[in-house]
């Protein structure tokens, strides 16, 4: 792996772990963060070749970082995951929840395979991580963690049960975690995206593009830097005062 | 100063996390009686691994302050 070390003491070094991290959204986050001068540690499911460009974009931005393979659905491997982040890097600042996937179809034809995996994955898998990094960041007596929610997680959406409990669950957790750790000094927010230029919606026929279109107020679609842009703001030190809140960036969707 | 015995450092520490700065501690104290609800009880178990350089399981669940020594103990003597 071309990952490089920085020689910055670890007191001093703010490293973000960011799961989902290769591509769309979570890729967009590791920049944004990498920008603002933290080292990110990039976690994805399975394309190794995105992972590896969004560590060689971080690195051309001057921060280091490294790519970890993870089923976040799997405590095992979460917990394996996070030691070997803990032991390269020293420790984690900013945990961001993005990892997420999707198994659309109307309930009345939804497995409950359909079900289960993606409530482990955009669930479990925030609670996974989310648990094992408490430790950590209670003895630090700060940070951040960030937990990518949807405005489907709102408003619910036709197709979308798994997904949209799924989004729902991560606000509830979202704010005990909050509570849990505020005497820590560690703040704990969701984001809750609208739609956003992604693969997934880029392969949205173009009349169903038109019809999401019309159901945002600003008229577009968000880029994928709109959302990481909340993200990196949140993580950063103007938001310390900021912890339990659900910030929608959805160009007026959801309002 | 003589050096302190595990159990006066762990006294110390729950003391420090209770916010019972004063309070005599015995063996059979309950930790909840010693100010130590559940999250303090989890910011003593940290500060425990941290003094004792200990790595204590997350399901443990000491009562009193005497079971949490001996939890420690077991584990330092490993």
């Amino acid at each position: 792996m071309a990952a490089t070390e920085t020689t910055a003491s670890a007191g001093a070094r703010r490293v973000a772990l960011v799961t989902g991290g290769s591509r769309g959204i979570g890729r967009a986050i590791c920049l944004e963060l990498a920008r603002a001068g933290m080292d990110i540690a990039v976690v994805y499911a399975g394309n190794e070749e995105a992972a590896q460009d969004t560590v060689a974009a971080v690195e051309e931005l001057g921060q280091a970082a490294r790519a970890y393979r993870c089923d976040v659905a799997s405590a095992e491997e979460v917990d394996a995951t996070i030691k070997q982040v803990i032991a390269d890097f020293g420790g984690v600042w900013a945990l961001v929840n993005n990892a997420g996937v999707t198994r659309d179809t109307l309930l009345a034809r939804m497995k409950e395979d359909d079900f289960e995996r993606v409530i482990d994955v955009n669930l479990k898998g925030a609670y996974h991580l989310v648990r094992a990094l408490t430790r950590q960041f209670m003895r630090q007596r700060g940070g951040r963690i960030i937990n990518m929610s949807s405005v489907v997680g709102l408003m619910g959406n036709a197709g979308q049960v798994n997904y949209a409990a799924s989004k729902a669950g991560l606000i509830g957790l979202t704010k005990s975690v909050a509570r849990e750790l505020a005497g820590r000094n560690v703040t704990v927010n969701a984001v809750a995206p609208g739609f956003v230029e992604t693969d997934m919606t880029a392969a949205l026929p173009e009349a169903a593009r038109t019809a999401y279109e019309q159901q945002i107020p600003l008229g577009r679609l968000a880029s994928p830097e709109e959302i990481a842009a909340l993200v990196g703001f949140l993580a950063s030190d103007a938001a310390a005062y900021i912890t339990g809140e659900v910030i929608r960036c959805d160009g007026g969707m959801a309002m | 100063m003589a050096e302190s015995t595990t159990f006066e450092r762990i006294c110390d520490i729950i003391r420090d996390n209770g916010g019972t700065a004063d309070m005599e501690l015995t063996p059979e104290t309950k930790l909840a009686d010693a100010g130590l609800d559940s999250l303090a009880t989890v910011e003593a178990v940290i500060a425990c691994e941290d003094e004792f350089d200990i790595e204590i399981e997350t399901d443990s669940n000491p009562e009193t302050v005497g079971e949490f020594v001996e939890l420690v103990e077991s584990l330092m003597e490993n």
